[in-house]
């Protein structure tokens, strides 16, 4: 008996100690394996939405560079797992992206949604790198690592590629045109070149552009400046249909599309450029645009920001109706006769009615909201300085040869569109401003003013310290002045703290009238009477942090209905931060 | 993965393809349900119901193109994984209803727990313990009513709604994994060891306990004489 007890008891601790090696060595589980799908990489990058592959959010993540799905097809977890990825001479090794432990069975899905730099958009011809993946873990804690490389195309800051579909799943003309809202990536309203030619239609227009008060009449009337404009300065419709371009299994269309500056400098544009111009002057005045593709061709609908969508009350404009060829045909509809003359603007917007109700009857049209998607993250990239001065040259040297002009207000007051504009009048002069346009800035950023290049200081000797700026033309007696108020957020009682410091200098201030424009700025308008005479202006009041910014345009009293013009241009180039 | 996509960009592909004009009539309301299964795959079922006509435009561009639907919904949710998808409608009652599969559902946190992310603008109503419902107004679909019921896994421990009432707002649990066959080996081996140490005891205690019973005896008197 304890014969047999003795060999069962060592029997049994030979067993228990096989069975406790065998349970702490896991045998009979499946050890922790991770295993990955073929990793999914994006064969080419536009770089003119660089920005936008760089954001995660931006349509819930699906403008990645690579996405990778991974399994621990183990019955243990998969321990210490990282992955980084790098694009040679663009991204190095990025971060470790880290999962302490892939429970068993888990999937797990990785996006890289790469932060190139900015230097990518000076790639103007499509460019090959080498994009690699590299991932790190440890199965049953042997450590494992694995590096994935696949050549890339970046392509030029110009190319817009229409679809990034494969051609397995393409089926229709919407699915061709899936990438239209990268569109959106080449509208620059803050771009200089932008401002500058803005100031242009201001001018032309003797300053009315400026103060959009919201409304559709608002948009008919801005809108009706800007395509005078560029009628004015023989702005071209060129026709190009992009190169059909296959890349792995995507074939699409890839298309040169310049940004606005570029059309502005050249005085030319696709139908998509001059449509993305008008986008960008659009939201540079307070407006909202969307784009409409439809098969082959693009065109624009303006709409005021109180306006929703444009569905309804927007104001379709066929952006290429500025080349009387492009539009000969449907123009010679609207007109009932063929005719060489250019068309109206009132035309142009018919044509776009028209092309939108042929679109809703179709159904083949992508909307891009501008506005919307740019909130979604499908913003410019960084744009190469530009010769401002060159610039401005070359837009004045388009203006008509009578000079700069303005057209008649009283053409535009109460706009009917479904009745048709009045025709536009000969122009009014102004008065040409010469010598290029200054630009004066607040040393914090707060606000910016534009003026003639004839300009020159006449900030009097101990003028009060409020005073930033005063400028002007004693030969024109134009003037402008900046002043910053501290101390108050009121408008009303900046003013008349002015008025009591000039009124100890000698001068009257006298207002005559003021009214409130969009965020927050007050326009107010007055005399000021001192020994030099009556000087007449106004003044664009806006509360600041720390204060009231006081920006004034003005001239002597009795030349004001010639300058009245000239005054409005600098005012409309007030930019509150 | 955050699954609140599904409910918002369903609508999306469903509706908004290509951000056309009918984008703008979305189905009337929106059910989901989603399922989450212990090793983080998740099954998704939406009900649609419909508008006289948005229903018609629906139909017209999507309803009776399932692939197409299909292909598009895979397009617009490539950042994620979708491997099932099935569909059918119902022209009578102007319903239609998705079911879909994910293998990867769930973010693992860093303290090893599970998130499901909720959208901002539902409203936690009820839950019991596995089943939590939610409801609310989705803005991106023009105020459709929109209900999810989120199943969790039989085996969730201690599941919460944390951040209630902000973007980040989420679903929270962990798993009570059942013990692997090597814990079991690994009892059984600590057993039988035991039970063999034991055995072992009792048979030397047993050898010994003879021995000492001998050797403990008197030893006989010598005989005298």
């Amino acid at each position: 008996m304890k014969n047999l007890l003795t060999i069962g008891g060592a029997v049994g601790l030979v067993a228990g100690g096989v069975l406790v090696i065998a349970g702490l060595a896991r045998v009979g589980e499946r050890p922790a394996k991770l295993t990955w799908r073929d990793p999914e990489i994006k064969s080419a990058l536009m770089t003119l939405g660089y920005k936008v592959y760089g954001n995660p959010k931006v349509e819930f993540g699906r403008h990645y560079l690579s996405k990778l799905v991974f399994k621990n097809t183990g019955e243990h977890p998969v321990t210490d797992f990282s992955i980084s990825y790098k694009i040679d001479d663009y991204v190095p090794w990025t971060d470790p992206e880290e999962v302490h432990a892939i429970p068993a069975g888990f999937t797990l899905v990785k996006l890289y949604h790469p932060r190139l730099p900015a230097s990518v958009t000076k790639i103007r011809n499509a460019t090959n790198a080498t994009f690699r993946i590299r991932m790190q873990w440890k199965e049953e804690g042997r450590p494992h690592e694995e590096t994935i490389t696949r050549d890339i195309v970046l392509r030029g800051i110009n190319e817009l590629v229409s679809s990034d579909l494969p051609d397995t799943e393409a089926r229709s003309w919407f699915d061709k045109e899936n990438a239209a809202a990268f569109t959106v990536c080449m509208v620059t309203p803050n771009d200089p070149a932008v401002s500058l030619y803005i100031s242009e239609i201001t001018k032309l227009a003797g300053g009315t552009v400026a103060g959009f008060g919201g409304g559709s009449q608002e948009v008919a009337r801005i809108s009706r400046w800007i395509y005078d404009y560029m009628v004015a300065t023989q702005l071209r419709y060129t026709s190009d249909s992009g190169v059909v371009e296959n890349v792995d299994n995507v074939s699409t269309i890839v298309q040169t599309v310049r940004m606005p500056r570029d059309v502005i400098v050249t005085d030319q544009g696709l139908c998509i450029e001059l449509s993305i111009l008008w986008s960008t002057i659009l939201e540079h005045l307070g407006m909202h645009s969307t784009m409409v593709f439809v098969p082959g061709h693009v065109f624009v609908i303006a709409y005021s920001p109180d306006q929703g969508m444009p569905f309804e009350q927007g104001l379709p404009i066929e952006c290429t109706a500025i080349t009387h060829r492009a539009v000969a045909e449907p123009l010679a509809q609207i007109r009932g006769q063929n005719s060489e003359a250019p068309a109206t603007f009132e035309e142009a917007v018919k044509l776009g009615q028209m092309g939108w109700k042929q679109a809703q009857d179709s159904g083949l049209f992508i909307l891009v909201p501008v506005k919307e998607l740019q909130a979604e993250g499908y913003v410019a990239p960084e744009l190469a300085d530009i010769d401002t001065d060159r610039l401005t040259e070359t837009l004045a040297k388009r203006l008509p040869q009578a000079g700069p002009a303005a057209m008649p207000v009283a053409a535009v007051v109460n706009p009917n569109l479904g009745g048709g504009l009045p025709a536009v009048g000969p122009a009014a002069p102004v008065g040409p401003v010469a010598g290029g346009v200054n630009t004066w800035r607040h040393p914090q950023g707060l606000v910016s003013v534009s003026f003639p290049g004839d300009f020159i200081s006449v900030l009097p000797p101990g003028a009060p310290p409020f005073m930033l700026l005063s400028v002007g033309n004693p030969a024109t007696s134009l003037s402008c002045d900046v002043m910053h108020i501290t101390g108050t957020q009121d408008p009303a009682q900046a003013m008349n703290y002015v008025a009591s410091v000039f009124g100890q200098m000698g001068a009257m201030i006298q207002i005559t009238g003021s009214t409130p424009m969009p965020n927050g700025t007050i326009m107010i308008n007055g005399l000021t009477n001192g020994a030099g005479g009556s000087v007449r202006w106004t003044c664009l009041a806006k509360p600041v942090p720390g204060g009231v910014l006081l920006v004034s345009a003005g001239s002597n009293a009795a030349v004001w209905p010639a300058q009245s013009g000239a005054i409005q241009a600098i005012l409309s180039t007030v930019r509150f931060q | 993965m955050k699954i609140r996509i599904f409910a918002l960009l369903t609508v999306l592909a469903l509706f908004g393809f290509c951000r056309s004009a009918f984008g703008q009539l979305p189905a009337k309301t929106l059910d989901s349900i989603l399922e989450v299964n212990a090793d983080g795959s998740v099954n998704l079922t939406f009900q649609l119901a419909f508008d006289a006509r948005p229903w018609e435009i629906w139909r017209k561009n999507v309803g009776d193109d399932p692939a197409r639907l299909r292909g598009m919904m895979r397009h617009q949710f490539s950042a994620y994984v979708i491997d099932d998808f099935k569909f059918e409608k119902d022209d009578l009652n102007r319903t239609a209803k998705l079911t879909l599969r994910s293998p990867a559902g769930p973010d693992l946190r860093l303290d090893g727990r599970y998130q499901i992310t909720v959208d901002a603008w539902c409203r936690l109503i009820n839950h019991t313990g596995r089943e939590w419902f939610f409801s609310g107004a989705n803005p991106a679909a023009g105020g459709q009513q929109v209900t999810e019921k989120i199943i969790l896994p039989a085996n969730t421990a201690e599941a919460t709604f944390v951040n209630a009432g902000t973007p980040d707002q989420a679903l929270v649990y962990a798993l009570d994994v059942p013990a692997g066959r090597s814990r079991l080996i690994l009892w059984l081996g600590a057993l039988v060891l035991v039970a063999g140490g034991v055995m072992l005891g009792a048979g030397r205690l047993a050898a010994r306990g003879i021995a000492p019973a001998a050797a403990a005896a008197p030893a006989a008197p010598p005989k005298a004489g």
